[in-house]
C-alpha cells in the first residue's frame, strides 16, 4: 500500500512539475488570445521555431540553449510585430473569421518550412544539465523540470506586474476592454496590438526553448503544444496569469495521472476530451 | 440561375459523366480525386461562406465514416452500408461539436474542430481492432468489389447530390436563417432567427456530405489508418479551393477544387513546398482578392 501512495505521490510531483512547463507555454496564448483577442492558431509552430533556432545556434557556434532562451524573444518579437502589421491588422477591423484562416495557413506554411529546413528528425536541446536530477522525498525529479518550474512561477509574477503596474501593460488591457475608448486617452491602439502580438510571440519563443529543454521536438509538435496551451488559457478563464499558472497545473495533473491509471497512449485523448468538458462548463467566453 | 449556366452546367455534368468512356486512366484518376476535393471544398464552404463556422478539423468527418466503412468491412457486412452509415455517424459527430461550442464565439468552434480531430487521432491510435489490422494494428481494410471507374461514378453520384442538395438548403427557410446570420447575427437573433438550430443543422449536413465524400476516396484507398484519416490536410484541401475558388459562392469551390487536385496530386512529389505555397496563396488571397478567382472571371 505504502508503495502505491508513493507512486501516486512521485506522479503528483511529476505533474505539478509537468503543469508549471504546461503553464509556461499557456502565457503567450493569454496575451494574444485572453487579452487582445486575436487567435494566434501559430502559437505553438511559433515556439517549435524558437526550439530550431536554439538548435543550429547550438550547432552552428555551440550557443548552449541556456544562452538561446534569452536570444529567441527578441527576434519573435520583431516577428510578431511584422506579423501583426502584414497579416492580421487588416482582417482583424473586418472579418475576425479571416485571421483565423490566415493564422491556420502561417500554422502549415512554419510546419513545412522546419519540415523541409530541418527534416522530420525528432531533436531535443541537449545541455549539460539535461541529465541532472534531484531527489523529492522518494521520487527523482529532473532538474531541468525545476528550472521550468521556476522560471513558469517567476514569468507569472512578471506578467502580472507588467500588465497592472506598467503604462503599457495598462495600455494593452485598456485597448482589449474598449479600443475607441483607449484611443480617446492617447493610447495609440495600433501601437499597443503590434507590442501586445510581438511579446505574446517573445514570450513564447522563451517558453519554447525551456520546453524543447524538456522535451523532443518534431515540425508538427507545434500543433499539439496549441492544443495544451489552448487548455490552459480556457481553463484560467482567458485573461489572467495566475488563473493561466493554476489552468496549467490542472492540465499537467490531469495528464499525469490519466497516464497512470488508462496507460500512456490514453493521455492526448484525456487531454482534449478534458477541453471539451471545460468549454461545456464555460458559457461566457461568448 | 440564368438559363446560360443551366446549360452550362448540363454540358459540364454530361462531359463528367461521359469521361470513363476515354481509356485514359490516369486522368479518370485526377477526376475523381477533383470530384472528392470538391465535395470537401463545397461543404466547407457552406460552413465558413455561409454559416460562419470555419472548421478546422475536417478530418473528423472524413475519418469516421472511413473508419466505419473498414468496420463493416472487417465484420463482412456491406462496405457500402458502412459507407452510408459512416456517413450519418459523420453527422451525429457534428451535432456532438456543435453542443459545447457552437454558443461560444466562433473561434472556439474552430479550435474545439481540431481538439476533437486530435482527439479521434489519438483514440484510434491507441484503440486497436484485433483482427485483419495491419501497419502495427493501426490501420484496417475497407474493401468493396468495384472498380476505379464505377468508384468515379459514385464520386460523381455523391458531387451531384451534395452541390443540388447545398444549393435547395440556401434557397429554403434555413438557408435564408444563415445569410441573415452572416449579415449580422445580432439583428438575426432580434428578428427571431434561430440561430443555434441554423448553424446545427447546416453543420450536420456538411459533415454528413463530407463524410460520404471522404468514404468513397478511402473506398479507392483500399486501407484506413488514423494519422491520415484524422489528419490535418483535409482541412487544407478544402480551404485552399473555397479561398482560392471564391468564399461565399456556390460555383467557387467547383473552381477552386481544381486547385486542390493541382496542389495535392500532381505536385504531391513536392509535398513539403506545396504546403508552404499554399498557405502564402491563402494569406494572400484573404488579404487581396477575398472573393477568390470566381469573382475575377465574373
Amino acid at each position: 500500500m505504502s508503495t502505491g501512495l508513493s507512486l501516486i505521490g512521485s506522479v503528483m510531483v511529476n505533474g505539478v512539475l509537468l503543469g508549471g512547463i504546461y503553464a509556461l507555454s499557456g502565457y503567450g496564448l493569454a496575451i494574444s488570445f485572453g487579452v487582445m483577442k486575436i487567435f494566434n492558431l501559430a502559437h505553438g509552430d511559433l515556439m517549435i521555431l524558437a526550439c530550431y533556432l536554439a538548435y543550429t545556434l547550438q550547432g552552428l557556434w555551440g550557443i548552449s540553449p541556456l544562452i538561446s532562451i534569452f536570444i529567441g524573444p527578441p527576434i519573435l518579437f520583431v516577428l510578431g510585430v511584422v506579423l501583426y502589421k502584414a497579416l492580421i491588422r487588416r482582417p482583424l477591423s473586418t472579418t475576425p473569421d479571416a485571421v483565423i484562416m490566415i493564422t491556420f495557413a502561417l500554422s502549415i506554411m512554419l510546419q513545412n518550412a522546419c519540415l523541409l529546413i530541418w527534416s522530420p528528425m525528432a531533436r531535443g536541446l541537449i545541455t549539460g544539465i539535461s541529465l541532472k536530477s534531484i531527489p523529492v522525498g522518494s521520487a527523482n525529479v529532473p532538474l531541468v523540470y525545476v528550472i521550468d518550474f521556476g522560471a513558469a512561477v517567476a514569468l507569472m509574477f512578471g506578467l502580472k506586474f507588467f500588465l497592472s503596474n506598467t503604462w503599457i501593460g495598462l495600455a494593452i488591457r485598456a485597448t482589449a476592454q474598449d479600443r475607441s475608448a483607449a484611443e480617446l486617452c492617447m493610447v495609440n491602439t495600433e501601437k499597443i496590438y503590434a507590442i501586445a502580438l510581438g511579446l505574446s510571440t517573445a514570450i513564447s519563443a522563451f517558453a519554447g526553448v525551456l520546453l524543447g529543454l524538456v522535451f523532443p521536438f518534431t515540425p508538427v509538435s507545434g500543433v499539439n503544444l496549441l492544443l495544451i496551451s489552448f487548455a490552459v488559457v480556457v481553463l484560467g478563464g482567458l485573461t489572467s496569469m495566475t488563473q493561466c499558472f493554476c489552468g496549467g497545473l490542472i492540465i499537467g495533473l490531469t495528464q499525469v495521472l490519466s497516464g497512470l491509471f488508462l496507460g500512456t497512449g490514453w493521455q492526448s485523448f484525456c487531454l482534449c476530451l478534458a477541453i471539451f468538458v471545460v468549454l461545456l462548463m464555460r458559457r461566457d467566453f461568448s | 440561375m440564368t438559363k446560360k449556366s443551366k446549360v452550362l452546367i448540363t454540358l459540364i455534368i454530361a462531359a463528367l459523366a461521359a469521361f470513363p468512356l476515354v481509356p485514359n486512366k490516369y486522368v479518370l484518376l485526377l477526376l475523381f480525386h477533383y470530384l472528392i476535393f470538391a465535395v470537401l471544398a463545397m461543404t466547407w464552404n457552406f460552413l465558413a461562406g455561409f454559416s460562419g463556422l470555419v472548421c478546422l478539423g475536417y478530418g473528423i468527418f472524413v475519418g469516421l465514416a472511413a473508419y466505419c466503412a473498414g468496420f463493416f468491412t472487417l465484420s463482412g457486412a456491406s462496405t457500402l452500408l458502412g459507407l452510408v452509415v459512416g456517413a450519418f455517424v459523420a453527422g451525429v459527430a457534428g451535432i456532438f461539436l456543435a453542443v459545447p461550442t457552437l454558443r461560444l464565439r466562433g473561434v472556439f468552434f474552430a479550435i474545439g474542430s481540431l481538439v476533437l480531430c486530435e482527439a479521434l487521432r489519438s483514440f484510434f491510435t491507441v484503440f486497436k481492432p484485433t483482427e485483419g489490422a495491419f501497419w502495427g494494428g493501426v490501420g484496417i481494410p475497407i474493401r468493396a468489389a468495384i472498380d476505379l471507374r464505377e468508384l468515379y461514378y459514385l464520386a460523381l453520384l455523391v458531387a451531384l447530390t451534395c452541390f443540388l442538395c447545398l444549393r435547395e438548403v440556401l434557397k429554403s427557410k434555413l438557408g435564408l436563417g444563415l445569410l441573415a446570420i452572416r449579415g449580422n447575427e445580432r439583428a438575426a437573433v432580434t428578428c427571431g432567427v434561430p440561430v443555434f438550430r441554423c448553424k446545427l443543422v447546416a453543420l450536420a449536413i456538411c459533415a454528413f456530405f463530407t463524410g460520404l465524400a471522404g468514404g468513397v476516396f478511402y473506398l479507392f484507398q483500399g486501407h484506413v489508418e488514423p494519422n491520415s484519416a484524422f489528419s490535418i490536410s483535409w482541412t487544407m484541401l478544402a480551404a485552399i479551393g473555397v479561398i482560392l475558388g471564391g468564399i461565399g459562392s456556390l460555383e467557387g469551390p467547383l473552381l477552386g477544387a481544381g486547385f486542390a487536385v493541382i496542389f495535392h496530386i500532381t505536385l504531391a512529389k513536392y509535398a513539403g513546398l506545396s504546403f508552404l505555397i499554399e498557405g502564402a496563396l491563402i494569406m494572400g488571397m484573404i488579404l487581396w482578392q477575398p472573393r477568390g478567382v470566381a469573382r475575377l472571371l465574373r
